[in-house]
């Protein structure tokens, strides 16, 4: 048997051990560095019911609800609807809506601009509304919170919103659920939603006529920043040449037993800035243009609270 | 070792850390449905209304005992009652028609003849109609003189007179009896000519049609 000759081993050795201590690309001269990752799946968990139940209701007759009342309304759920988030992340809500109806039945959008205390076909405007609350997981199932809750709930407080009809589409607005705390919904994590709008009132409605509506919830990491009050500024629009200040003026508006104080930022300093006149807070104006202030408060639950406005100002 | 060997074990070496690693990623944009049934509350108008009443004509003033009570009223009606049994509370619209029966010479006037001078046979007839906790109609307080905004003079025009919301009728208790306030009491008052220039004959009277138009009470 031949021995190989030492030399070409070790030659053979050397390239070896060169190849192998080389990253990809494997045969480049210079030294490199692998890189490795990997995906983490987020537990995605929420709670939304699978069925819920509406009355169109054209007299807007008093439904009870428990011991609560809903009176004036002329469509709406007859149960609260909630969404829990126990993710571990907070989550963007979207909502695609369609709906099916019985013969002689119509959804209509807002825009067919149809006059409901006249018309006498069986015209429906039935609107997907959503909104935050302060429930946790304790009270989104506790009755006596949740029904009082969902009948004082006011359409101009919808964080969703979008016509029902036979043609599918998407709810517009922001809903932001916030992340769960171990595993269970949170105050900020908890949204309401029912079905709320007009029926024509003179048309001769039977208690077969009925509609099914189908709200297609998506949900996605988001950014859980929910309001901190609101600007009550005198003006929002200031001049070069005339009024070139206003004072800030800012109500928070936390949460009970959220405390926190307002830090307030301008997006363009150029634009406007504020600043301090004999003491009072002010927004002044530099150069014309438009800039966003925001009021940031972070709470004392860890929460960071937002709120904008912005201004414009002249030349 | 041989070559070739040695050559795949390093290509191989070298494949190994080439390799991105294969995860399989969670479906996060997952989508939750709620399917939601409307139903249609149709509201039930039930409502008990007597089929007759009885009316007097008294223009001399005379006691008269009607349903215990007594009277020297000149327009006597024995009070009747309507009941609203519907699950909802419901507004009501009167129309009465008066007719003249046949043979009398009388008619009906629009305003009381208390202050008139005439000595035509007439009366002034009007109805009224008040809410009531109880189907006792002796239980409600009348008004005590005609008042055009509530009551409703009784004519013999062909269309007669109407009044829109005259009464709200509260909807039945949960346990499905008449509520306090389900009830509607109605009369006839007025007043004639007491001694007219053609006395009052037997042949004198009128017949009233009351027709009662019941709709749900609208919270919009």
């Amino acid at each position: 048997m031949k021995i190989m000759n030492l030399k070409r081993f070790g030659s053979v050795a050397l390239a070896g051990a060169m190849a192998m201590s080389m990253a990809v690309p494997a045969f480049a001269a210079n030294q490199s560095v692998v890189v490795s990752g990997s995906y983490t799946p987020i537990d995605l968990r929420v709670v939304v019911p699978t069925t819920g139940t509406a009355i169109i209701n054209p007299y807007g007759l008093p439904i009870q609800i428990g011991d609560a009342t809903i009176s004036g309304q002329q469509i709406t759920t007859s149960a609260p609807l909630v969404i829990q988030n126990r993710s571990a992340v907070a989550l963007s809500v979207s909502a695609s809506l369609s709906a099916t109806t019985s013969t002689g039945v119509t959804l209509e959008p807002a825009s067919a601009s149809t006059d409901y205390t006249t018309a006498t076909d069986k015209k429906l405007h039935v609107v997907f509304e959503a909104f935050t609350s302060e429930l946790d997981a304790n009270t989104a199932t506790d009755n006596d919170t949740l029904r009082p809750l969902f009948a004082a709930l006011n359409s101009d407080d919808a964080a969703l919103s979008g016509d029902v009809t036979t043609t599918a589409a998407d709810a517009t607005g922001s809903l932001v659920l916030r992340e769960a705390n171990d595993g269970e919904a949170q105050r900020g994590g908890v949204a309401l939603f029912r079905l709320s709008g007009e029926a024509a009132k003179k048309a001769t409605w039977e208690a077969t006529d009925t509609f099914e509506a189908t709200i297609a919830f998506t949900f996605e990491p988001g950014e859980y920043s929910p309001s901190a009050g609101a600007f009550e500024l005198a003006t929002t629009s200031l001049s070069m040449s005339g009024t070139d200040r206003t004072p800030l003026v800012f109500t928070p508006a936390l949460p009970d037993g959220v405390t926190g104080t307002p830090v307030f930022t301008s997006s363009d300093e150029a634009v406007v800035k504020i600043v301090d006149v004999s003491g009072v807070e002010t927004v002044r104006a530099y150069s014309a243009g438009t800039a966003t202030l925001t009021a940031t408060i972070t709470g004392s639950d860890g929460v960071t609270y937002t709120s904008t406005v912005d201004i414009t100002v002249a030349s | 070792m041989n070559r070739k060997r040695l050559f795949c074990a390093v290509l191989a070496l070298v494949l190994l850390f080439s390799a991105q690693p294969a995860t399989a990623a969670a479906e996060l944009w997952d989508t939750y449905s709620t399917t939601i049934t409307a139903s249609c509350k149709v509201p039930t108008i039930k409502v008990t209304v007597p089929s007759t009443g009885q009316v007097y004509l008294n223009p001399l003033k005379l006691t008269v005992f009607i349903n215990g009570e007594s009277t020297s009223d000149q327009i006597i009606s024995a009070p009747c009652c309507i009941a609203n049994e519907s699950d909802i509370p419901i507004t009501v619209d009167v129309t009465v028609t008066g007719a003249v029966n046949e043979g009398s010479d009388m008619t009906l006037v629009a305003s009381s003849t208390q202050d008139s001078e005439s000595t035509d046979k007439s009366a002034f007839i009007y109805f009224e109609m008040q809410s009531a906790d109880t189907d006792d109609p002796n239980d409600v307080t009348w008004d005590s003189e005609y008042d055009s905004s509530k009551h409703i003079i009784v004519d013999t025009s062909a269309a007669g007179q109407s009044k829109e919301n005259i009464l709200t009728l509260s909807a039945i208790t949960p346990e499905g009896a008449v509520a306090a306030g389900g009830y509607g009491a109605f009369r006839l008052a007025g007043d004639a000519v007491e001694t007219p220039a053609n006395v009052w004959t037997s042949q004198d009277g009128i017949s009233v049609e009351v027709a009662f138009t019941f709709t749900p009470l609208s919270y919009i």
